[in-house]
């Protein structure tokens, strides 16, 4: 059996120069989503 | 320390224990959510001091918003970010959402977030949120996708990987949470038998003003309604509309009792396929009150409403069945496209899956042409009126009558040997639990059936650490040459992977010692570096030799693919750690590749002539390790 590697961590706010990486990266993939289903409404 | 030590620390004794904060996250589509709500149901019911904040995308939060049991739903207003006039705006308007997520209320951290998105975008978000625990894709510091979870590293593998398998999503999101509940938690106190779905799962209000609704409500009430829902997310799994309109003309000629209501939101195509199928009908004079086209814009509280109040939903591979599972609306599947139903089909007991029987090879090709695709054209409508009228009499017939005899009598025999019908049923937990689709004619299974059975069983050892006799649904009649001959190839390939993976954990360890005995992974002899230099390569060696094993038989595939998705979610920073996690992955896997050859023995064995097996013979030669 593989056990669920799940070990509580103490949890940690990303530092400001990863939550900008991080909050870039979401807004750039929500743009793309977005891009992918709208071009897939044309499509029909 | 578990979240239950977390929960009462720090706090004075006498004060009451605080909940367990969960926060799900599902920004996928109306039928991902109303899965995840499934999934969630049963969690809740079984933890019910769990205090559950739900993200979902804003088109779909109705769903959520509708059920009590949700502490708090979070919408997320895509337009909203993408309608800014500057990235910046953007950025800025997208932190100012986060922001309340970052932890909860109290302004503690979350304890666990769990992702059941499985895409890019929620990976962002959950890596932006801190939790004790999370469960589903998020990312490292350094941006890259990461998940830490077994049943994830499984989502990742094999159910986007395209390998065939037989666990339902639902199932595998319930037992992935409830895992992690009880692990953190301890047991729940009650053992949770009663129903997740049901009328009463959404709270649903009416305010009159739904044109759709209000004509629903001056349908004719004597009559019992079907609900035929043509549109779906992917054109392949929409059946063509003139095609539904022949079943409902066969359906209003035989049963003057029953009304059709046509229903879709009005999204992609719904409203010209609604068109095509009006055209399409045959309509006795005067039956014109039978026939209720609800497509167009509708609220969510309207439309399951409607769907709550049908007797069944016939339906491709829709939001809808989904709807209709929760609500407990029976259910027939109208399976067309790439086969998905075993892992998102229909949830509960009694609803129908039918599909053609030969394997479609456009779908295997990936091709969007709907004139190639046999799933689509060699699906009758007498096939799938006559599915449905046996299904929709199982209170008269009680199954005793064969769906062969059925088929028979309607004078459709040979739509038959052209297609596959499926129950659904909800196995006994001591069965292996979860929803089983069970084939109503029987016919030998190919290697994409086989494979799916011992995928399935693999999870369950991996992640349950408990699995049912192997081949326990596997039967002798299900046997064809063809399949045996793939299984005694397979068990060649199974020989040389174990091989494989034997070696590369032995060489991980070794790395891992090595490394283990170094004062700097920087700083070191020349030597040093040249010999841990001699061991990576080896290791990467091994790990091409495994991928260039998929290719062969899907299990392969399986393997390899799992492989792969283990050393990408290694956690450990340094050599020594890497080597540690790499050797055990690789161990767990020559332990799965054990189990594959109990299956192979046992798949093999059951081919022997019958008179070579005592009936108290045991059903496995032997069994995989518990």
């Amino acid at each position: 059996m593989i056990p669920e590697r799940m070990d509580p961590v103490e949890p940690q706010v990303a530092s400001p120069e990863v939550a900008k990486k991080l909050l870039e990266g979401f807004l750039k993939a929500i743009r793309d989503e977005q891009a992918l289903a709208d071009a897939d409404a044309e499509a029909v | 320390m578990s979240f239950a030590s977390a929960a009462s620390a720090g706090g004075n004794a006498h004060k009451r224990k605080r909940k367990t904060r969960l926060l799900v996250i599902q920004l996928g589509r109306l039928g991902d959510t109303l899965q995840s709500l499934m999934a969630l149901r049963a969690a809740k019911q079984l933890y019910p001091d769990l205090e559950i904040t739900f993200v979902v995308r804003e088109r779909f939060a109705d769903a959520a918003l509708r059920v009590r049991w949700l502490d708090k739903v979070v919408s997320l207003p895509t337009s909203e970010f993408l309608s800014a006039g500057s990235s910046e705006e953007s950025l800025a308007r997208l932190a100012q959402w986060v922001s309340p997520l970052i932890g909860t209320g109290d302004g503690q951290p979350w304890d666990i977030i769990v992702n059941w998105t499985y895409s890019e975008s929620s990976s962002w978000l959950t890596a932006l949120l801190p939790a004790r625990a999370k469960l589903g894709y998020t990312r490292r510091s350094d941006t890259t996708l990461f998940t830490s979870d077994g049943w994830s590293h499984y989502l990742q593998a094999i159910v986007q990987g395209q390998i065939d398998q037989n666990i339902h999503l639902t199932d595998i999101l319930s037992t992935q949470l409830l895992t992690a509940l009880q692990i953190h938690l301890g047991d729940p106190a009650d053992a949770g038998d009663s129903a997740v779905t049901g009328k009463s799962f959404f709270e649903l209000g009416y305010d009159g003003s739904s044109p759709k609704r209000n004509e629903w409500l001056k349908r004719d009430s004597s009559r019992r309604w079907i609900g035929i829902h043509l549109g779906s997310a992917r054109d392949l799994q929409s059946w063509d509309a003139e095609r539904w309109a022949a079943v409902a003309s066969h359906v209003l000629r035989r049963h003057p009792d029953i009304g059709i209501a046509l229903l879709g939101g009005g999204g992609r195509n719904e409203d010209a396929l609604a068109q095509r199928f009006m055209k399409a009908l045959e309509i006795a004079p005067g039956a014109a009150k039978s026939v209720l086209c609800l497509v167009g814009n509708t609220d969510f509280d309207s439309w399951a409403s409607i769907v709550s109040e049908c007797q069944w939903i016939l339906s491709g591979d829709s939001a809808a069945i989904h709807l209709a599972s929760v609500l407990g609306t029976r259910v027939l599947d109208v399976s067309t496209g790439p086969p998905r139903f075993a892992e998102a089909g229909p949830y509960g007991n009694g609803h129908y899956v039918i599909s053609t029987a030969e394997p479609c090879s456009a779908c295997a090709e990936n091709t969007d042409n709907r004139a190639a695709h046999t799933c689509l054209s060699n699906l009758s409508p007498e096939a799938v009126y006559a599915a449905w009228s046996y299904a929709s009499g199982e209170w008269v017939h009680r199954r005793k009558i064969s769906l062969e005899g059925h088929f028979t009598n309607l004078g459709w025999k040979d739509e038959i040997p052209k297609i596959s019908v499926y129950r659904s049923r909800i196995r006994a937990t001591d069965d292996g639990g979860g929803v089983v689709y069970e084939p109503l004619i029987q016919r030998p299974i190919g290697t994409r059936e086989w494979t799916s059975l011992v995928v399935g069983y693999l999870a369950r050892a991996w992640y349950c650490g408990w699995t049912p006799e192997v081949g326990h649904e596997l039967k002798r009649p299900m046997l064809s040459p063809g399949l045996l001959k793939s299984v005694r190839e397979l068990e060649d390939s199974v020989g040389v992977l174990e091989k494989i993976l034997r070696e590369a954990s032995r060489t991980a360890r070794e790395l891992a010692d090595k490394s283990s005995r170094l004062k700097s992974e920087k700083l070191m002899p020349i030597a040093e570096r040249q010999g841990l230099a001699a061991i990576s390569a080896r290791l990467a060696e091994l790990d091409a030799l495994i991928e260039r094993m998929g290719p062969g038989h899907p299990l392969m595939k399986a393997f390899a693919q799992m492989s792969k998705v283990l050393m990408h979610n290694l956690e450990g920073e340094h050599l020594t750690e890497l080597g540690r996690e790499s050797a055990e992955s690789y161990r767990r896997l020559e332990q799965g590749t054990d189990i594959l050859k109990d299956w192979i023995r046992f798949t093999l064995g059951l081919a022997k002539p019958m008179a070579l097996v005592p009936a108290s013979a045991p059903r496995s030669p032997e069994r995989s390790p518990s």
